[in-house]
């Protein structure tokens, strides 16, 4: 069943008093229990999908659906890992954390017992009055998702999550995110997730999407299969690797 | 004793006026800020406001505020007190609006994706984010107050003379007497009480407004005593709760749209029928053959604004210089600076003129306009230049770009908008000047030189002649700012934008 399904969404700018489209007619499927991941040029609307498909900005043409229904405003039941973290400097981890909850209007008591809880799933205990200014690009991240999944969303989107960490701190805390994702733990059912990293898409995706430079369209799918934990240098992955090149390049070509 | 009583109640005007100026300048900015529809007149509305001569204005707010209150001391302290909040008011208001307006993009979506309403986004990120903004900002304003106090404790109504006891009262009682000393021991406690300010309130507030800055690192700075004494003596749940229902009792109004609207055509009748009896009043003839000097007096004016805001950027740049160079001195050259601007000049202006002579008080009359802007070219290039990224910064120390190239390159058209910002308020604050710059007042013997200023002091005896001077001299104003500064700030604005 579908979760999220984007139709004919197409999103322009005005720049310098012309219209200009950064996205046209994309159409994107998400199933539950599915992990899509969107890869394309830099610049080429990545974000922007994202943000539709949140419902945070919304298309110059076409609809957002969730469950079926038309999306009117920010889905209540989704929430975003922002790339730069998008941490309040004057709260602690812990008050960043509450902060969100307390939008939700969730009562007090209920608030802390939450607010520890994914503190410690993220493994940040003994962090809890730590300022985000105090702590590590790794650390900061770590609060962004501590934060996103302490209001218990049904979908989660992920723009560049890992992509201001060193690659250890990130293959780290990727690693992390899939062992509680598979898990079944958490209340999310399907993530909607973009990179750069080509290796990243494969190892964590169930489903490629990719997107052509700007203005960009859906140019392939690739459906990924391998059982987890992924090993990157097995045949499987190499050549589904080689495949996902192909395919980017050839949609630089066909510009 | 004296002294000490004249003290108490310039700082209880000053202080109330920067309260109520702290208050009106967040609400009309974030106001403001959040929606296109009211930005597109509060914003044009600011403009006017902040770059008129409000002391060309307070002859008519002292009359109208002295007949409500029938001539009593109060009506005299609120027009006082508005006086000051007037002059401190707009580059709060401005900052705030500007903070909210640049707000980091993932923040805002940070906030919007969470359900964040616009109540809970003003009380819990807005108002806490503007904390750097209004720190910085306060202490141009506070300087600004101390340089406005002088010209509001002494009141002229037609030809009665009114004293409120203060600093500035009592700084003109030494000058007529010609008690050195007395002026001198003024001045110096109005130094001190700056220097007070400003190293006991100030730095230590400055330091800990860093904890609410984006993208800052290391670790957290230390709260204040102060800060914490207010945040356990002040009940701000209740507070908070007063708030939300004033807003949500606004809500409720807002449903009544049909009552509001009609009440606002009423309003925008009642407007339009003063408006125009107030034209034609002012058409009506006979002119005062006096109208023709205007255009020459405006541009006398200014030309010699000019002068001093040029003037200005080019004294700010050393300081700006050295505040880049080690970052580690900007709070002192803060510090000393609003302690320096608080100085106010006005006071020593009649000893000035006297002793340079008639024949160069135009130069006299530059320097004092200088005084008058220096604090704001000084204060937002200031701004400006700490809030360069240091990352480029330091892209420019590795790839060796210095010298010329760097000021040219790199400094100037990163610190453009706060240049331009700058220059903007200077010009406002010169005009200001020229309101008390072109006409000194020696008892028997007046000096005065060409200006729209000198015009504008002959013209009070009669409101006609008054109003049109005040107005000419807006208009003048308003089309100087929406033709030249405005382009130039939305072309710098767009063009030289690190946040992305
Ligand atoms: N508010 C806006 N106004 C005008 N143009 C915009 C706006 N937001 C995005 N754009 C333009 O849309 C294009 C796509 O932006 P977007 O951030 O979605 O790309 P992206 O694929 O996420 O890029 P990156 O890989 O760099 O993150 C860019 O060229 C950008 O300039
Ligand atoms: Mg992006």
């Amino acid at each position: 069943m579908a979760l999220l399904e984007l139709k004919e969404i197409t999103k322009a700018y005005i720049e310098k008093g012309k219209y200009f489209s950064v996205i046209d007619e994309i159409d994107l499927v998400v199933k539950e229990g599915e992990l899509v991941v969107i890869v394309g040029p830099s610049g080429s609307g990545k974000s922007t999908v994202v943000r539709i498909a949140a419902g945070l900005v919304s298309p110059t043409k076409g609809q957002v659906f969730y469950k079926g229904q038309p999306l009117p405003g920010p889905n209540p039941n989704a929430s975003i890992v922002f790339q730069n973290f998008a941490l309040i400097p004057w709260l602690t981890v812990q008050e960043n954390i509450e902060l969100v909850l307390e939008a939700r209007g969730i009562p007090p008591r209920q608030r802390i017992r939450t607010a520890l809880k994914y503190i410690d799933l993220v493994g940040l205990d003994s962090f809890e009055d730590a300022y985000p200014r105090e702590l590590s690009g790794g650390m900061k991240q770590r609060v962004g998702f501590a934060r996103a999944l302490a209001v218990e969303p049904e979908i989660l989107f992920m723009d560049e999550p890992f992509s201001s960490l060193d690659v250890l701190t990130a293959a780290d805390l990727r690693e992390e995110f899939l062992k509680l994702w598979t898990s079944g733990k958490l209340s999310i059912r399907s993530v909607v997730m973009v990179t750069h990293n080509i290796e990243e898409a494969i190892l964590m995706s169930d489903r490629i999407v990719v997107l052509s430079a700007r203005p960009s369209k859906v140019v392939g799918e690739i459906e990924v299969s391998l059982p987890r934990p992924r090993d990157t240098h097995s045949k499987e992955f190499e050549s589904i690797l080689d495949h996902l090149y192909a395919l980017i390049v050839s949609s630089h070509i066909s510009k | 004793m004296y002294l000490l009583s004249a003290a108490f109640w310039s700082v209880i005007r000053i202080f109330i006026a920067y309260f109520v100026s702290l208050l009106f300048g967040i609400v009309y900015g974030v106001l403001a800020a959040m929606n296109p529809r009211r930005e597109r007149w509060m914003i044009p509305l600011l403009d006017v406001l902040q770059s008129v001569p409000i002391l060309g204005f307070f002859p008519i707010a002292v009359s109208i505020l002295v007949f409500l209150f029938r001539g009593q001391r109060i009506g005299l302290e609120l027009a006082a007190i508005f006086l000051i909040f007037t002059s401190q008011v707009w580059n709060i208001a401005f900052g705030v609006y500007e903070t909210v307006k640049t707000f980091p993009r993932d923040i805002a979506e940070m906030a919007l994706s969470f359900g964040m309403n616009s109540n809970f986004l003003v009380k819990r990120i807005y108002v806490p984010a503007l904390i750097p903004t209004i720190i910085y900002n306060s202490g141009v304003s506070l300087a600004v107050g101390w340089y406005f106090l002088m010209a509001s404790e002494i009141i002229t109504l037609g030809n009665v003379e009114i004293r409120l006891p203060g600093l500035g009262t009592a700084m003109m009682g030494y000058v007529a007497q010609g008690n050195l000393a007395g002026m001198l021991i003024t001045v110096g406690t109005i130094v001190f009480i700056n220097w007070c300010t400003q190293w006991f309130l100030f730095r230590p507030l400055i330091e800990w407004s860093d904890l609410f800055k984006f993208g800052a690192v290391g670790s957290a700075p230390e709260e204040p005593g102060i800060v914490a004494f207010l945040r356990n003596n002040i009940r701000w749940e209740k507070i908070s709760q007063h708030l939300d229902r004033i807003l949500s009792w606004g809500e409720t109004l807002r449903k009544h749209q049909k009552i509001l609207s009609s009440l606002r055509y009423v309003l925008y009748a009642a407007l339009l029928g003063l408006f125009a009896y107030f034209l034609y009043w002012l058409l009506k003839p006979p002119y005062s053959p006096r109208l023709v000097e205007i255009p020459e007096n405006l541009i006398a004016t200014t030309f010699r604004v000019i002068v001093a805001v040029g003037l200005s950027i080019l004294l700010s740049f050393p300081f700006v210089i050295k505040a880049i160079r080690a970052s580690n001195t900007v709070k002192n050259i803060y510090t000393l600076a609003a302690t320096m601007g608080s100085v106010p000049a006005v006071i020593f202006y009649p000893l000035i003129v006297r002793s340079v002579g008639r024949e160069y008080m135009g130069v006299a009359a530059v320097l004092l306009l200088l005084t008058g802007s220096l604090w704001y070219t000084l204060f937002n290039m200031l701004k400006g230049a700490l809030m360069i990224p240091s990352t480029i910064i330091e892209m420019a120390n590795n790839f060796g770009v210095r010298g010329f190239l760097y000021y040219r390159t790199i400094l100037i058209p990163a610190m453009l908008p706060s240049l331009i910002t700058g220059t903007i308020t200077a010009w406002g604050g010169a005009w200001n000047a020229s309101m008390v710059a072109e006409e000194v007042n020696f008892g028997k013997e007046i000096f005065s030189i060409h200006g729209i200023g000198s015009l504008l002091l002959s013209a009070t005896a009669q409101p006609k002649e008054l109003l049109w001077v005040v107005l000419a001299m807006t208009l003048w104003i308003v089309f100087i700012n929406t033709f030249f500064w405005k382009r130039w700030y939305n072309h710098a604005a767009e063009k030289y934008n690190f946040s992305e």
